[in-house]
């Protein structure tokens, strides 16, 4: 699903090159569920930000489905990732002006689905994460683990075949954390769906299938 | 999803108090006041167009050269409509009308004056008119009056009128032929009685063939798509003709004005048509659109303040797979949403004060909801505004890369608060443009009506004459002298600060060959120095039976070029006649002119104006009351018709009044929707900074020192803008001055008080947020941190 050629990213500081990935080769398969590990700084959000195209490489190439994404054009590239990619973030990243409801709806509306069409999926959706009684409420008045359980059911509401999830556990206490995990788990079994998560926990590395280390930008192969 | 739009717009400005307030209160100040300008625009613009024949009707105007001064002039000669409807078939109808008065009509006990004109019958053939009796043939009639319905009313309360007799000026009797309906206040040739030449008097008779002498308005209804030009040609050629010799008409050109020009393009300078009214109907255009200009700035400004907090949800969306143009769409919609609500409040607004403003203007303002134009113009405000003002900031925020805000290390360079501060700067550029011109129109006007008049307009009655007034005018002073309240009274043919004519008729020994020397006159009785209030310069006052006697003003004796002119002899009107004195420099006409020379002729025998002079300290009432006793007593035929001199006076200041009124009300919204705009930007930048105000108040900073710094920022910019301002103003202002002769010097003293002013808006606006600084609690902000 995912193949990345030499992937290279870096920032010009003071004429000074510096790395924050370098050489990235990774493939990922449809349906896998892959962890993300390294200490902070080791380029683990930029690649996941290259994988969900918020982010250009600057040099190297990527495929996604087969498509050559480091080619396409920039509208072309949002077309390719508002179908298939969904995003869940560790600051949960709701809209504050904006209800349960239509947080959850927002992707759809920018995907011009029918408003019936909108309000069945929506409604499917608050009836899987059990937050139907929520719906009208605004995100600072959830709780956190409440607020992630959203932001995933956002990302999930335009059935994305890949999740994309940058330490979704990291404000939440534990128990809210497993609950998360759970729910990774269970969309990847069941639903098929491909999760790349970045994070810090081995303990939640240990629910992908597979988990890479990366360390000032290279993936370490003797961790 | 323009809902949703909508929808999270209205939280947004829910959830920002300050944010809202400001923009909303800006754009609702700049839209009603751009809305009302728009209606006294439309208003203006309006005029005459009820005329059916509004594209084809011109008004001849002569260009008369005076020895290389060329003046231009509607008063044309009275064979020249009918010779023009003869030979020029471009020339459907002509009707010639003269400048109108208010004689006295006579119904029954009532007396009642009434604005008329007299006509040639072709009157209506020209302009419009909507007849409720009778027909436009009945000015064929000599005898026939045409009245308004709001006249036949005045008369005789109703409008079947047709048939009764009405006493003109107390002569002859006419009869009510026809009735029309009013005709809107917005026609240029208004009447409320019409009424035919007198064709059996032998003035007229001598004026059918009389090329020369003027004295009425010409109208041609021309045939669409004309060659006006050449008909101008023709138009001379036509009266050179027939003119016996050459004259200052002949010498000259004749311009033929449309009608759509009336109104707004009505001065004329060295034979040119050059404009008028439309310069302030510009002036104000301007001022309406640069109010919500500054309305719009604070918008951008402020949203573009509020970037922070909107970068993060721009972020999210993108990622959630808006595009650009999305994102544009939902903060223009914003703005449009915000506009809309302004515009709302801007039409209560509008509601509330257009009785107020059309006071004002003097004119009667309605808003014309059922014309289509309205909708469009109102709908473009609308979307014009909310575009403007939202354009940069949608541009701005759309922009931002979601990989970067969503980090939460967000924050706008340098780069991005230039455009604030260049537009902050711009918008009190304006500001400080508009106080200064407010300043210098009011110093201009003040100069002007501190004038030394060369007359008293303290304590001077005007009361209109008439013939049985002046035949009893002996016994009429004799019962005003008696009451103990009047001083001196005399007569004149105007009131003595309007010229009643012209002449270039006056020849004196010693003149130069080539004299064509225009000079205005007036006829006056005995005492008129004395009952003015004037000084003789030298010479003595006009006395009883000083017949043939003339008085000069020093400007007339100037260019005349007399020696010890007192006691000397001139000619004039065929008659000899002896200068009993020289009379100090009056102000006539404008007061904006410098003097102009004057001859004041004795006449004794005729009066249009009665001047009565009251004792220092009367009270004015009990006087009023005992002169109308005696004008009751000796002028029983007319109504006691009367004014003050200094309120007649005044009428010379109503239209640079108005402009300064206008001026002064339009910069204050400015102003204040500027200081709206700085009132938000430094909440605004409190708030942001509420953790560095926290830190630096536990280190102990007092509320100056707190303040301080952040207001140097925009009292740094608000010093630039004055530097730019003051410039631009002087030479705006100097120009606008050169239209008068009579003017004020710009002294550095205006700038100063500007930019007292100036500073003195932005620090009660600065200290207004000292609160907000003051009343944060340390401990509070710091620990959300």
């Amino acid at each position: 699903m995912i193949e990345l050629k030499n992937i290279t990213k870096w920032v010009t500081n003071g004429g000074n090159r510096v790395f924050l990935l370098k050489d990235i080769n990774l493939d990922i398969n449809e349906g896998e569920f892959l962890s993300v590990m390294g200490p902070s700084g080791s380029g683990k959000s930029t690649l996941l930000n290259i994988i969900g195209m918020l982010d250009d490489a600057d040099e190297g190439k990527y495929r996604f489905l087969g498509q050559p994404i480091h080619e396409l054009k920039e509208k072309q590239r949002a077309q390719v990732y508002k179908q298939h990619i969904g995003f869940v973030f560790q600051a949960y990243h709701l809209i504050d002006e904006l209800t349960v409801y239509e947080n959850i709806e927002t992707p759809l509306l920018y995907q011009n689905t029918k408003s019936s069409e909108r309000k069945a999926l929506v409604a499917d959706m608050l009836d899987r994460f059990n937050i139907v009684g929520k719906k009208d409420l605004f995100p600072n008045q959830l709780s956190g683990g409440q607020q992630q359980l959203v932001g995933i059911a956002r990302a999930l509401i335009a059935k994305p075949k890949l999740l994309l999830a940058d330490e979704p556990t990291g404000n939440l206490n534990s128990k809210q954390g497993e609950e998360i995990m759970a729910i990774f788990k269970k969309l990847n079994e069941e639903d098929g769906v491909t999760i790349v998560q970045v994070t810090h926990s081995e303990k939640n590395a240990a629910y992908g299938h597979r988990v890479i280390n990366l360390l000032d930008g290279r993936i370490n192969h003797h961790a | 999803m323009l809902f949703n739009y909508f929808k999270i717009a209205f939280r947004n400005l829910r959830q920002n108090r300050i944010f809202s307030l400001v923009n909303i209160a800006g754009l609702t100040i700049g839209m009603a006041a751009t809305l009302l300008i728009f209606l006294w625009v439309y208003h203006e613009r309006s005029w005459n167009k009820h005329n059916e024949h509004y594209q084809d009707v011109y008004h001849v105007y002569a260009n008369r050269d005076f020895n290389g001064q060329i003046t231009s002039g509607p008063d044309m000669m009275f064979p020249l409509p009918a010779a023009a409807a003869a030979s020029f078939p471009e020339v459907e109808e002509a009707v010639i009308v003269d400048f109108g008065g208010t004689p006295l009509f006579t119904v029954g006990d009532k007396m009642i004056r009434r604005q008329t004109l007299t006509t040639s019958p072709e009157f209506f053939n020209v302009f419009s008119a909507q007849f409720i009796e009778g027909s436009a043939k009945v000015l064929q009639d000599p005898d026939a009056l045409v009245v308004t319905e709001s006249t036949a009313i005045a008369f005789f309360g109703h409008t079947r009128v047709i048939g009764e007799t009405v006493k003109v000026n107390n002569g002859r009797s006419a009869t009510i032929k026809a009735v029309v309906k009013d005709l809107p206040e917005n026609s240029t040739v208004r009447f409320e009685v019409l009424q035919p030449f007198n064709q059996s008097t032998p003035e007229y008779r001598e004026a059918q063939t009389d090329w020369v002498n003027c004295g009425n308005r010409v109208f041609f209804l021309v045939k669409p798509g004309a060659n006006i030009a050449s008909l101008e040609k023709k138009t001379l050629e036509l009266i050179r003709k027939n003119a016996s010799s050459e004259n200052v008409t002949t010498r000259g050109s004749i311009i033929l004005h449309p009608m759509s020009k009336w109104r707004l393009y009505e001065e004329f300078r060295d034979g040119r048509n050059t404009g008028g009214r439309i310069a302030y109907v510009k002036l104000f255009t301007w001022v309406a659109i640069i109010i919500l200009l500054i309305a719009c700035v604070n918008f951008m400004n402020l949203s573009t303040a509020r970037s922070e907090k909107r970068a993060k949800e721009v972020g999210i969306r993108k990622t959630l797979g808006s595009g650009r143009k999305q994102l544009l769409l939902q903060f223009i919609s914003e703005s449009v949403l915000l506009a809309i609500i302004a515009f709302i409040l801007a039409s209560l607004v509008v509601w509330l004060v257009l009785p107020a403003f059309g006071q004002l203007l003097n004119q009667e303002i309605n808003i014309p909801f059922n014309e289509p134009s309205i909708w469009i113009i109102i709908l473009s405000i609308i979307l014009l505004t909310g575009i403007i003002a939202g354009s940069y900031p949608a541009i701005y925020l759309s922009s931002f890369r979601p990989v970067k805000v969503l980090k939460g290390t967000f924050l706008p360079g340098k780069k991005a608060l230039l455009p604030r501060k260049i537009l902050v700067t711009a918008q009190f550029v304006i500001s400080i443009l508009l106080i200064s011109a407010t300043l210098i129109i009011y110093q201009q006007l003040q100069h002007v009506r501190n004038r030394e008049l060369g007359y008293d307009v303290n304590n001077l009655v005007l009361v209109s004459s008439s013939g049985q007034a002046h035949r009893n005018l002996e016994a009429i002073r004799n019962d005003l002298r008696t009451t103990g309240m009047v001083e001196s009274v005399t007569h004149t043919s105007s009131a003595v600060s309007d010229i009643f004519g012209f002449t270039s008729g006056i020849r004196w020994p010693g003149a130069p060959e080539n004299n064509n020397l225009v000079i205005g006159f007036m006829f006056a009785g005995h005492d008129l120095a004395k009952t003015i209030g004037a000084r003789m310069a030298s010479g003595q006052d006009f006395r009883i039976n000083d017949t043939n006697h003339v008085i000069f003003n020093q400007e007339a004796i100037k260019v005349m070029g007399i020696q010890d002119p007192v006691g000397r002899e001139i000619e004039w009107a065929g008659r000899r006649r002896i200068i009993s004195g020289v009379i100090e420099n009056m102000v006539v006409n404008s007061p904006y002119t410098s003097a102009s020379p004057a001859m004041i002729v004795y006449e004794p025998n005729w009066s249009n104006q009665i001047n009565i002079r009251l004792n220092q300290g009367v009270d004015i009432r009990k006087a009023l009351v005992q002169i109308e006793q005696v004008f009751s007593r000796h002028n029983p035929e007319n109504p006691f018709e009367y004014r003050f001199m200094d309120e007649v006076f005044q009428e010379k200041f109503t239209n640079e009044k108005l402009i300064g009124q206008l001026a002064l009300i339009f910069s204050a919204l400015a102003i204040f929707v500027c200081c709206l705009g700085l009132f938000g930007l430094l909440a605004f930048s409190i708030e942001r900074r509420s953790k560095e105000i926290s830190i630096r108040k536990v280190l102990g900073a007092s509320l100056q020192q707190l303040l301080l710094p952040m207001s140097a920022e925009f009292l740094v910019l608000i010093g630039l803008a004055f530097l730019i301002a003051i410039p631009a103003a002087w030479w705006a202002m100097k120009e606008w001055l050169n239209n008068f002769e009579y003017r004020v010097n710009i002294s550095a003293g205006v700038f100063v008080l500007v930019g007292l002013i100036i500073l003195l808006i932005a620090f009660i606006t600065i200290s207004l947020n000292a609160s907000r600084a003051a009343l944060s609690n340390p401990v509070k902000s710091l620990r959300s941190e």
